[in-house]
């Protein structure tokens, strides 16, 4: 653990040091002063992993080397012990309200610094496990995502109310028949999707999928919703509770939000597609068709939308 | 600053010692100076003059109980506390009280 001192009592710093050293940390610098601290920390090619502060120093007390340290990216959760007399009590608060971990008191007692270094040393140990833990995560998510084809129905993450397919088709068959008929269901196809799968990548692809899920959500935002991504540009979002919708004024919502949606994505060099909506869509009157075949059915809707070049949300023609 | 080759801790703290002890003169004598110009005229310098006792008082607080000088770090802790609060009844007679207990361990009787 590279720990870093500061005290403004050369004679202080040296009874540290030697602590230290007998507790078994030799990768430990020192500085008389906060500004020196905060240059060495500046400078240090291999970043600090615990800091023990004097509180009382001149001419920059701890507590304010503490605000400056937390000011620094790298540092704002190395642990920061601070030194202090018993009698700093009110100093050690502000300390703590500045960003301070934990603190030592002086005299400097041996024990006492064991267990406070220890229990900094297991917080740097946890954070580096979860820290290693949430990088597999994300290269498991960054793989899944990688391998993904046009076809596929992924999973959009991060959009309120998008659910994946197979939790669409649960819902669906865990709703009785007669709440189904309550229900409609609204596809929405995303013009020349394929050319954008390959020109993007499934990576980008998919958050532009996720972009378009995000306005068609809030377009919807006054009816209760959940929608699912089928793959190949295709999202069916069921109303829940609505057999009709007026597909004029989601498509008149989802405009405005292309619009703005269409200048964003024009920044970075890349076309909006339009999206196709198609007619709300209601179970079958037959009890014998799956509930999941509703999605099918929307999906189909939508398709035979008709589309224009432009980045509009279209209703199709019957 | 890199630091001084590792020593057994007991070497080193007898050392250590020994320069704390090594520099109690100058302690002692920045608070003897200090003191004398707690009441000077000018306030700039009569605050800075008691900012310098508390420090030094401080510092004394801090370090001089690591090295097996707990009465003295005790002393100049409550000093220290009077000194802020402004208790100074009889503040001269403590202050000086403690400055003869450093002198008796630079010259042990």
């Amino acid at each position: 653990m590279r720990i870093l001192a500061v005290d403004d009592e050369p004679i202080f710093l040296d009874l540290l040091t030697s602590q230290l050293e007998e507790l078994g940390y030799f990768k430990q610098e020192v500085a008389h002063s906060g500004p020196q601290a905060l240059d060495m920390i500046r400078d240090a090619a291999a970043p600090y992993e615990c800091f023990l502060f004097d509180v009382q120093m001149v001419p920059m007390d701890g507590i304010r080397l503490v605000r400056n340290v937390r000011q620094i990216p790298q540092h704002l959760t190395t642990p920061i012990l601070m030194i202090s007399a018993l009698q700093d009590k009110d100093s050690i608060d502000r300390a703590f309200l500045a960003g301070a971990n934990d603190y030592i008191t002086k005299p400097l007692d041996s024990i006492e610094l064991k267990i406070r270094l220890a229990m900094a040393q297991s917080v740097l140990t946890e954070r580096a496990q979860a820290r290693l833990l949430q990088n597999r995560l994300v290269e498991q998510e960054q793989t899944r995502v990688a391998s993904l084809r046009f076809d596929d129905p992924s999973l959009i993450d991060d959009v309120d109310c998008v659910i994946a397919l197979s939790s669409m088709e649960n819902f669906l068959l865990k709703q009785g028949l007669l709440r189904l008929r309550q229900c409609c269901a609204i596809g929405f196809h995303v013009q020349s999707a394929e050319t954008h799968f390959q020109s993007l990548g499934p990576v980008y692809y998919m958050d532009l999928m996720a972009d378009l899920a995000t306005m068609i959500s809030t377009s919807m935002q006054n009816f209760p919703h959940l929608m699912t991504y089928l793959g190949s540009g295709d999202l069916v979002a069921v109303l829940l509770d609505r057999p009709h919708a007026d597909t004029d004024q989601i498509r008149n919502e989802l405009d405005v939000r292309l619009d703005t949606l269409s200048a964003r994505y024009a920044g970075v060099g890349t076309a909006l597609p339009s999206v196709g909506i198609g007619e709300p869509m209601r179970v079958g009157l037959s009890p014998f068709e799956c509930p999941t075949r509703l999605l099918e059915r929307a999906r189909l809707a939508a398709r035979q939308s008709v589309h224009a070049g432009r980045p509009r949300a279209r209703i199709a023609v019957a | 600053m890199q630091n001084a080759p590792r020593q057994s801790l007991d070497a080193a703290l007898d050392a250590l010692r020994a320069s704390f002890l090594d520099q109690l003169d100058d302690r002692i004598l920045r608070i003897e100076q200090a003191w004398l110009l707690r009441n000077d005229a000018n306030p700039q310098i009569a605050q800075r003059a008691v900012q310098v006792v508390l420090e030094e008082l401080h510092k004394i607080a801090g370090i001089a109980g690591s090295f097996g000088f707990e009465e003295i770090g005790a002393a100049a802790q409550m000093l220290e506390t009077a000194v802020e609060r402004g208790e100074m009844a009889g503040l001269d007679a403590r202050i000086n009280a403690f400055l003869d207990m450093l002198e008796d361990e630079i010259e042990p009787i």
